[in-house]
């Protein structure tokens, strides 16, 4: 196993009447994307910034790079990029100049700047926008401009906090694409994010948190061992399906069966060819439907199992 | 290095916004300094005086009347009392002096007559009488001693003849003084305007609460980087600062290379340490770039013409005068007014004027502490 990076021991923070992070204990190793996935007010920003010190908290224990990490702990921010979820860069300065002024922050050899800039505008596909202002970007172009601030100075530590929020498909793949870039160039990423989607393309190790406490992690196939599911079969119905149900519930290895809003949703344990079986099942008796279709459990039926609600919610 | 030059880049693309006030002050100068103003050197100054003469065969009075239209400008109003009354009242001649019958042979006999004089009593009427005055004192000693028509006027008129040296104690050059006075008085707002507006403009940009953010988990020390931006600012505010005195000399000319013009420079100079005061704590309160140019507004115009800036302060209720003392601002106009009237330079004519300077230094300091306070309360929520 690669070495720790991060180190979170009972981490807790108190707002007031509010437990934000309730006892967290985690640990990032080195070169590996690590998801941080939960709801929206789950605690997974208010744990980022515990960790990066931009926030005091009540108890627990931080170390990053096998030191305690405090607000003037100069020499490990050193190492440290940080992409937040709002952008945060100058409308006053062209593309170039905020990567340089950012960049300038950590790196004060004119030279090597110049050369890690270039990297990471090609890293980011902005190479042709350097002398726009942000005002002249798109919003995927300015969180990519958000992310090569953040990145240039080749931090071996970076942290992505839900970096595509309200991007095009394709800013969010070249985004994506460029963190795969980062881990492989031996940076290790803690991701920060509520699209379950996401997390299991990119990480290689998952956390999913609610109400400030993890409720598991491992990687995306072990954790999606824990809905208890092997398939799900969604049918849209066009005809009365209601007096299916107690039907589709004597069939082999079915867990659960929900219709909702025409959609008929039916949960596997395991099994084989149960799609035949819920075909057969409804041209015996005689229930018309327009689409039926298949799939492997998610993240979110994970996370309906453990907590009872849906991870968008 | 990387922060100051990022703080130059942000000024930068607010040059408008410089030169635009930059270019106010200079307009405002520039019409100044065309309309002219003030006095310079001394001149013998001549009043109006119209002469009703009922003697005029006389030698003596005839020599009374030529002293006259040698010393002032002796106007002959046509169309008899009611026409000299209406030039008396409209300002065309200062004072009527009526000569009455048998003054030349009165004065000889020693009866020293009284001549009537009406007056509109403004200064150029007091200048007339006193000419006046002294003529008659002298014709009246000069009576005593004399018995004949010719040696009276001969004694009188060498008696005149004796001149007094003029010595200008107060060598100002008062319309260089004015020009400079009004030129850093109307300085305060430009000066107002431009340190505050672009150093809460650019301070609202690296204080915006990402950058803010992003910045503080950077390997860059805090303190550090918040000692730069206060001496960028304080680099940008000396810049406007120097500029406007460069624009100060050319405008009052050589005044300000004498002990006078420093004391212009140096409350200017202090004038500019309390604005970036006042900048730094406005920008602590402001975040809204947007609500920076209203805020600048408010301060910059208002302070200016609540303390003199544009309509000097001998025009303005005291109630408005009132509330202007606690503007630094006041304090500024007031040490410019001061500059232009005090006659010289010394330690007891300078005193009230270092006093005044304190004042706004004290101002700075209340500013200071006031932005202190309100940082680490921000610190700490």
């Amino acid at each position: 196993m690669n070495k720790k990076v991060i180190e979170v021991s009972g981490l807790v923070k108190e707002y007031k009447n509010l437990r934000a992070v309730d006892g967290l204990s985690f640990e990032v190793y080195e070169k590996e994307i690590l998801g941080f996935l939960g709801p929206n007010g789950s605690g997974k920003s208010t744990t980022i910034n515990c960790i990066l010190s931009l926030l005091k908290y009540n108890e627990g224990d931080i170390k990053i790079f096998d030191r305690k990490m405090g607000p003037d702990s100069y020499e490990i921010k050193k190492n440290i990029g940080v992409i937040f979820q709002d952008v945060a860069v100058f409308d006053e300065l062209t593309v170039y100049e905020n990567v340089d002024y950012f960049c300038g922050l950590y790196i004060r050899s004119k030279n090597t700047r110049k050369e890690y800039i270039q990297s990471a505008l090609e890293l980011v596909g902005l190479e042709d926008y350097k002398k726009f202002r942000p005002k002249q970007l798109s919003g995927g172009l300015l969180r990519r401009l958000n992310i090569a601030c953040g990145i240039a100075h080749k931090p071996k530590l970076i942290f992505l906090d839900e970096p595509t929020v309200a991007v095009d498909p394709q800013s969010r793949n070249n985004i994506l694409d460029g963190i795969k870039k980062l881990r492989d160039g031996g940076a290790t990423v803690v991701y920060t994010t509520h699209y379950m989607e996401e997390a299991e393309q990119l990480c290689d190790r998952i956390i999913i948190i609610d109400k400030g406490r993890i409720i598991a992690q491992g990687t995306s196939d072990s954790l999606k061992k824990l809905a208890k599911i092997e398939e799900k079969i969604t049918v849209e119905v066009s005809g009365q399906a209601e007096k299916l149900i107690p039907k589709i519930k004597e069939l082999n290895n079915v867990n659960d069966v929900v219709f909702e809003n025409g959609l008929l949703v039916v949960s596997y344990g395991g099994g084989s060819d149960n799609i035949g079986d819920i075909i057969d099942l409804f041209r015996s008796n005689n229930v018309k439907y327009n689409k039926i279709y298949s799939e492997r459990p998610t993240l979110n039926d994970v996370f309906l199992e453990l907590t009872g609600k849906e991870l968008r919610d | 290095m990387t922060v100051f030059k990022a703080f130059l880049k942000v000024v930068r693309n607010n040059l408008f916004m410089i030169i635009l006030y930059t270019v106010i002050l200079v307009f405002f100068a520039v019409i100044n300094v065309s309309s002219g103003g003030g006095t310079s050197g001394f001149e013998d100054s001549k009043p109006a005086v119209a002469i009703v003469n009922d003697d005029k065969t006389s030698p003596v009075t005839k020599n009374l009347v030529d002293y006259l239209e040698k010393n002032s400008e002796v106007t002959d109003v046509k169309g008899g009392g009611e026409a000299l009354n209406d030039a008396l009242f409209y300002r065309e001649i200062s004072c009527i002096v009526y000569i009455p019958k048998n003054y030349g042979s009165d004065v000889l006999c020693g009866k020293e007559p009284e001549l009537k004089i009406k007056s509109t009593g403004n200064y150029d009427a007091t200048l007339s009488q006193m000419i006046l005055s002294h003529y008659i004192r002298i014709q009246n000693v000069c009576a005593k001693n004399t018995e004949t028509e010719t040696e009276l006027i001969k004694n009188i008129n060498s008696s005149l003849e004796e001149k007094t040296d003029v010595n200008v104690v107060s060598n100002i050059d008062e319309s260089a003084l004015s020009r400079a006075s009004l030129y850093y008085s109307f300085a305060s707002y430009s000066i107002t305007a431009c340190i505050i507006f672009i150093v809460c403009l650019v301070l609202s940009s690296f204080n915006e609460r990402n950058i803010r953010k992003r910045t503080a988990v950077s390997c860059m020390d805090t303190k550090k980087y918040n000692m730069i931006l206060l001496l960028s600012s304080g680099i940008y505010a000396f810049a406007v600062w120097l500029v406007y005195n460069i624009l100060g000399i050319f405008i009052a000319g050589d005044v300000m290379f004498t002990e006078r013009g420093m004391l212009y420079i140096l409350n200017s100079f202090i004038f500019s340490i309390s604005s970036l005061a006042l900048a730094y704590m406005l920008s602590t309160i402001l975040h809204n770039k947007n609500a920076v140019t209203s805020i600048v507004n408010v301060i910059a115009l208002g302070s200016s013409f609540l303390c003199g800036a544009f309509v000097s302060t001998e025009y303005l209720p005291d109630w408005v005068l009132a509330i202007a003392h606690i503007l630094p601002t006041y304090w500024y106009i007031n040490t410019n007014d001061r500059l232009s009237h005090i006659e010289t330079i010394n330690f007891e004519t300078v005193l009230p004027l270092l006093i005044n300077m304190l004042i706004i230094l004290g101002f700075s300091i209340l500013f200071s502490i006031i932005s202190s306070f309100i940082t680490k309360k921000k610190r700490t929520e």
